[in-house]
């Protein structure tokens, strides 16, 4: 298994590098949202309730916009049934959650310096920051890996990938936005708590998802 | 079965009864807090709702293949009456939120709960709207009933993280406690049980007709 | 030699409560071939990817044999080879990339240079799939279906978009191997039928 998940991050990893479609999606969108935020603001210091929340709105959007591709993609294409022939149904999901786990991380690693360095943002507890940061993404991208199977499967809408993802990701929303304040807030308060919880959650549905995705996936 | 569910013939008027006749209304908020007798049970019966789909969806996807059918039309016809309770129970809670509180919506964590579920239940139907063929829409959309049902545990975790400072039980006064009498204790059981069997009667009808449904489908086929 | 055998048991095959095909038996291993022929909407694609074990029927059942062991229809499309008109290749990968992608070991060996050069594709590997006719696409998604050495083939259309030459090498190789595989074809092509030693028609 551990080669097919090999083989398939490969290919997956050279189509996007040779196409940079979701890369280049999901990394502008972001940009322009984090630059339109700073124009509108112009310099007014927002408080850090406000800044998490922008962050992790920024974050959500751009995962909707750059995540389904990865299933989507297989489906448009009529790749996916060349895929399934090579790949097993297990290795397909493994392979594309790290996969999406990893582009997310790239995401997030352009557009959070970005975004501290046009809103002016005073990081107070660096280390809980980082931590909440990539542990919601984590979050995000397992949970959006198995819906995105979901949507390829339903035409690959896009809005129906957002409809579909809020209600599940609230909870995540909410451990990282919390989180993120703490850290902005003061050096005191910040605990490891939420980026636990964000891990914890990460693991539940990724375990769910690796049951539920032959149903998914395979047809019938 | 079904005969049994019956009984809500009788119990569902005679709740109306004890609700508007028997139990007294509550202090300062006088004849509103009726409200508390449909609402509470709609809420109620639209979580159970939930969970029954989630259930049988898992039944659906891991079962043995002979009774998935049923379940799949299980889950579905659950998750249309838990719509339609889920809005009910949006209605009402905001009325009564209106009379008590003076503003229809407040982001309480109640509230919000039933915004979750109400946001669930649309992602479900457009899903499977999107979906289109039955058999494969039965499948994806069980999945993601199922995944919504275990990501519930997490919600509840959270709430009273994200809403502390906000009253842990449901008011219908102003000094933040839940202040029942006995007559108001009896007649809110009294609709609890009514509204529960009334949803399992609702539940079997809709799943009878599926299975005729299914039925005619395939008389249909094999003329 | 480990045999491969499939045997299907009333499969049926529904969408929206119709029936594509019912009731369907089915015996088929190893140094047999089998041709499904009928008419478009017949049902040869559906019930040629459930026999690959790719699809799964609506009821009925499949029992795959893979030497003593029986493996489930997922581990059977694993072992398998499958090529189909509605399958496509990555056409942002070349040639090379996209057989590498087939091959379980990640790796092109000998046999499948050997393959390449057998259907005429060694000078374009190093080019993007996207760029090639569509011929040279049904080529080389041959390539990548027989190249594992698999004890099953299932090939819908297999002769699709493919020229004289083209044909002449496909139907060769299908001969050659057709006593140590099982080989399951949709086709309505008489030559390719020809190649088997059993056909069945569906829809009829």
């Amino acid at each position: 298994m551990a080669g097919e998940i090999f083989r398939n991050l490969l290919k997956d990893f050279r189509v996007e590098l040779r196409s940079r479609f979701a890369v280049n999606l999901s990394i502008s969108f972001a940009g322009t949202m984090t630059v339109s935020i700073g124009i509108v603001t112009s310099g007014v210091p927002l408080s850090p309730q406000i800044i998490s929340l922008l962050l992790w709105m920024i974050f959500f959007f751009s995962a909707m916009n750059g995540l389904s591709h990865i299933f989507v993609r297989e489906v448009d294409q009529g790749t996916f049934m060349f895929m399934n022939n090579k790949i097993g149904t297990d290795a397909v999901y493994l392979s594309k959650l790290i996969y999406n786990a990893v582009f997310f991380a790239v995401i997030q690693v352009f557009i959070t310096p970005v975004f501290i360095f046009f809103l002016q943002v005073e990081v107070k507890c660096a280390a809980v920051f980082i931590a909440t940061v990539f542990s919601g993404g984590l979050a995000i991208s397992a949970t959006s890996t198995f819906l995105a199977a979901m949507v390829s499967r339903a035409g690959g809408r896009g809005s129906l990938f957002t409809i579909m993802s809020f209600p599940i990701l609230i909870p995540v929303l909410w451990a990282a936005i919390n989180g993120t304040i703490r850290s902005l807030e003061n050096r005191a308060a910040c605990g490891l708590g939420n980026p636990f919880f964000l891990l914890a959650f990460s693991g539940m549905i990724a375990a769910l998802s690796f049951l539920l995705f032959r149903h998914v996936w395979i047809e019938e | 079965m079904i005969n049994i569910f019956r009984i809500v013939y009788i119990l569902m008027p005679l709740t109306v009864v004890l609700a508007f006749q028997w139990a007294p209304g509550a202090e300062i908020l006088g004849d509103t807090s009726r409200i508390i007798y449909f609402h509470v049970p709609a809420a109620w019966a639209s979580v159970l709702s939930f969970l029954v789909a989630g259930t049988a969806s898992i039944g659906y996807l891991f079962d043995d293949k002979k009774k998935r059918a049923r379940l799949a039309d299980v889950s579905h016809n659950s998750c249309i009456i838990g719509m339609v309770l889920i809005v009910l129970t949006t209605v009402t809670g905001s009325i009564w939120a209106k009379m008590s509180w003076g503003s229809f919506w407040n982001w309480d964590p109640r509230e919000t709960s039933i915004v979750f579920l109400l946001l669930v239940y649309s992602a479900y139907f457009s899903l499977r709207s999107a979906l289109g063929r039955k058999e494969r829409g039965s499948r994806i959309s069980s999945a993601y009933l199922v995944l919504a049902m275990f990501t519930v545990p997490f919600f509840v975790f959270m709430v009273p993280r994200i809403y502390p400072s906000l009253h842990p039980a449901p008011l219908i006064n102003p000094e933040k406690k839940l202040f029942l009498d006995d007559k108001m204790r009896i007649t809110l059981a009294f609709s609890l049980v009514s509204f529960t069997l009334l949803y399992f009667y609702i539940l079997s009808l809709m799943n009878r007709i599926s299975a005729i449904e299914a039925r005619m489908v395939i008389n249909r086929n094999e003329k | 030699m480990k045999l491969f055998s499939l045997s299907a048991v009333s499969l049926t095959k529904e969408y929206e409560g119709r029936p594509v095909f019912s009731g369907m038996k089915l015996d088929v291993s190893t140094g047999d071939s089998l041709a499904i022929t009928g008419k478009n909407g017949s049902g040869k694609t559906t019930l040629i990817k459930i026999l690959a074990g790719i699809m799964l029927p609506s009821s009925g059942s499949i029992e795959f044999r893979y030497g003593q062991d029986v493996i489930e229809a997922e581990t059977a499309a694993r072992l398998s080879g499958f090529t189909a008109p509605y399958m496509n290749l990555y056409d942002d990968l070349d040639g090379m990339e996209n057989l590498c992608f087939a091959s379980a070991t990640g790796r092109i060996g000998p046999e499948t240079e050997e393959l390449a050069d057998r259907f005429g594709l060694t000078v374009h590997l190093g080019k993007r799939v996207g760029h090639y006719s569509s011929g040279m696409k049904q080529r080389l998604k041959f390539i990548a279906a027989v190249m594992n050495d698999p004890p099953a083939l299932f090939l819908d259309e297999p002769e699709t978009n493919l020229d004289a030459d083209g044909k002449k090498a496909v139907f060769s190789y299908i001969k050659s191997v057709s006593k140590r595989m099982l080989v399951v074809i949709a086709t309505n092509d008489i030559h390719v039928k020809q190649l088997c030693k059993r056909s069945i028609l569906l829809g009829g």
